[in-house]
C-alpha cells in the first residue's frame, strides 16, 4: 500500500519557509469550504476573478491552506496559516 | 485462470499535470517538475506532454532534459499538492468498488468483478470524466483479469486512454507483449531473456516451466505464471488496517556531491532520524540497516545484520556511519545516499536498563514535540547549516546529542 509518510521532499531544518506578504482578505465560507473573494495590496482592492488551484500542507498542528488565485490577468497565491490566523500573499510571475 | 476484473487507474503526467492546474500560464507549454528545487542539478519527477514530445522522460537527469527541451519550464515537486489530489481522488473511487488498493501517488487499482466486462468499462469512461471534471486530470485506464496485466493495458492506452483486456483475449495480449512493457521486468532482466532469444510473452509460454527455474530461479515461476496469465494477487479492501511495512527507507539526491566526510555524517543522521521516527510511529524496531550510496559511476549497497533491533535515531546513525566507514574503495564523492530499516520486530516493551529507559524518554519526547509543532523543531545540534548544497558549515564532532 501507498505509504504517504514516505515522502521525496521533506522539508529540511535549515529551510524556512516564505509565507509573503500579510494581507487582508474578504472570505467567504461555503458549505464547509474556504473561498477567498478579495484582498488588499498596496491599499489597492483586488477582485478574485478565479480560484484555480487550492491545496493544504501541513507542519505538526498548523494547516497552510492555499489558493492559486487570478486577479484582473495576474496571478497571485495566497496563504492562510491556522496557527497565527494570518493571510499572506505572494506574486506568481512563476513558481 | 481468473474471471475477476480489475480497472487499473494511471494518472497521466501526475504531477505536470497538477502544476499546470495551479499555475495556468504553464498550460500548454514544456514543462519538467523536478524532484528537488536546484533546476540544473536534480532528476524529472514528472514532465508534461509537451516535454515528452521533445523525448523528456522521468527518472532523467535534468541537465539532459534541458538539452533536450531548452525552453522547457522548470517547476520543483511540491509534494503536498500531489498527495492531497491523490486522496481526493481515492476518496471519489471509494464510490465504485470496496475493493480499491493506491498502489503510488497516481495509481490505483479497483476490483469490479462484480460487474459484467460491459458495465466495467462504462464505470471506467465514467470514472475518467468525473476526475476530467472535478480535478482537471486525465487518466488512462486498464481493465483486464489481473493487477499486472491492467497495469500494463494502462500504460499501453496512455495517453489518456482506456483499453479492455478480456478473459479470451489474454492470451493473445500476452504474446504479442515485448518483455520490457511487463512491470517488474528492468533493464538488466531484459538484457538477460534477449539473450536467451526471448523477446516477447509468446516467447516466454513457448520455453516452458523447467527452462525459466534453471535460469531464473524463483524469478523464474513469476516468469512463467505471467505468461500464462496467471496474477492471482488481490485488491485490498479500501478499509482493511494497514498492513506493517517490510522495510523503511529515505534517500536524498543532492544538488552538489559530498566530499567530505562531516557533511556525509550530517546526511546519514538526518535520513537516521527520518527512518528511526517513522519506525517509532509504527512502533517497531529493526536489526537490518542498509546504506545506499551513489556517485557518478555506480551504485553501492551494503547491508548489516546487527544483534540488538533498534529505533533510535543514534544507535541507527551510528550503524550508518559504520557501514560507511568499512567501504572499502570508499566513493571521493557521493550524489545521492539512502538509509533503509529491514528485518522488523515489534518494539520491546521497556529497555532494562536505567540509561536506554531515558533515551527512550527522551525521544518519545522529542517525537511528541515534533509531531505538535512540525518536523525539525528540535533536531540534533550536528545538523545545524545542513543543507542540500552542503555547502553549509558543520560542526567537526564525531559524536551528537540532542
Amino acid at each position: 500500500m501507498f505509504n504517504y509518510q514516505a515522502r521525496w521532499d521533506r522539508v529540511l531544518p535549515s529551510n524556512k519557509l516564505y509565507k509573503g506578504e500579510p494581507i487582508e482578505v474578504l472570505i467567504k465560507f461555503s458549505y464547509g469550504k474556504i473561498v477567498p473573494l478579495a484582498f488588499s495590496l498596496q491599499q489597492k482592492r483586488m477582485k478574485i476573478d478565479r480560484i484555480y488551484y487550492s491545496w493544504k500542507k501541513r507542519q505538526g498542528l498548523r494547516e497552510l491552506f492555499y489558493f492559486n488565485v487570478s486577479c484582473a490577468g495576474e496571478f497571485f497565491c495566497l496563504l492562510w496559516d491556522t496557527m497565527d490566523q494570518r493571510w499572506y500573499v505572494k506574486i506568481l510571475n512563476s513558481p | 485462470m481468473s474471471q475477476r476484473i480489475i480497472l487499473h487507474i494511471d494518472m497521466d503526467a501526475f504531477f505536470a499535470s497538477i502544476e499546470q492546474a495551479a499555475y495556468p500560464f504553464l498550460k500548454g507549454k514544456p514543462l519538467i517538475v523536478g524532484s528537488r528545487g536546484n533546476k540544473y542539478r536534480t532528476v524529472v519527477a514528472s514532465c508534461s506532454y509537451e516535454a515528452k514530445a521533445y523525448g523528456v522522460c522521468s527518472g532523467m537527469p535534468t541537465q539532459q532534459a534541458f538539452r533536450l527541451c531548452p525552453e522547457a519550464e522548470f517547476v520543483s515537486a511540491d509534494s503536498a499538492k500531489y498527495l492531497l489530489c491523490s486522496e481526493q481522488i481515492f476518496d471519489l473511487l471509494k464510490n465504485f468498488s470496496k475493493k480499491i488498493q493506491q498502489a503510488s501517488i497516481d495509481e490505483f487499482y479497483l476490483d469490479v468483478s462484480f460487474l459484467k466486462l460491459d458495465e466495467a468499462v462504462l464505470l471506467a469512461k465514467q470514472i475518467k470524466r468525473q476526475i476530467r471534471e472535478k480535478f482537471s486530470l486525465c487518466a488512462s485506464i486498464g481493465i483486464a483479469p489481473g493487477k499486472i496485466f491492467a497495469k500494463i493495458a494502462a500504460k499501453l492506452s496512455k495517453p489518456d486512454g482506456l483499453l479492455c483486456v478480456s478473459h479470451q483475449e489474454l492470451e493473445d495480449f500476452i504474446h504479442n507483449l515485448p518483455v520490457d512493457r511487463i512491470p517488474g521486468i528492468g533493464p538488466k532482466l531484459t538484457k538477460r531473456l534477449n539473450l536467451l532469444s526471448i523477446t516477447t510473452g509468446a516467447d516466454l509460454a513457448q520455453v516452458g516451466l523447467e527452462f525459466l527455474i534453471q535460469h531464473f530461479g524463483k524469478i523464474g515461476i513469476w516468469l512463467w505464471q505471467i505468461s500464462q496469465g496467471i496474477d492471482e494477487e488481490e485488491v485490498d479492501y479500501w478499509d482493511a488496517p494497514d498492513k506493517p511495512p517490510k522495510s523503511i527507507g529515505h534517500s536524498y539526491t543532492l544538488e552538489n556531491p559530498l566530499r567530505s566526510n562531516t557533511h556525509v555524517f550530517q546526511w546519514l543522521l538526518l535520513l537516521s532520524e527520518m527512518v528511526g521516527h517513522r519506525m517509532r510511529q509504527h512502533k517497531l524496531e529493526s536489526s537490518t540497516c542498509c546504506l545506499w550510496l551513489s556517485n557518478y559511476e555506480e551504485d553501492i549497497l551494503r547491508q548489516k545484520n546487527f544483534h540488538v533491533p533498534t529505533n533510535d535515531t543514534a544507535v541507527l546513525y551510528q550503524r550508518a556511519r559504520y557501514i560507511y566507514q568499512m567501504l572499502s574503495p570508499r566513493p571521493l564523492c557521493i550524489r545521492a545516499l539512502g538509509i533503509v530499516a529491514k528485518g522488523f520486530l515489534p518494539e520491546t516493551v521497556e529497555p532494562l536498563l536505567p540509561v536506554d529507559q531515558r533515551q527512550r524518554r527522551l525521544l518519545a519526547a522529542i517525537d511528541r514535540v515534533n509531531t505538535r509543532f512540525g518536523e525539525w523543531t528540535l533536531y540534533p545540534a550536528f545538523l545545524l547549516g545542513i543543507s542540500t548544497t552542503a555547502s553549509g558549515r558543520a560542526s567537526d564532532s564525531q559524536f551528537f546529542t540532542y
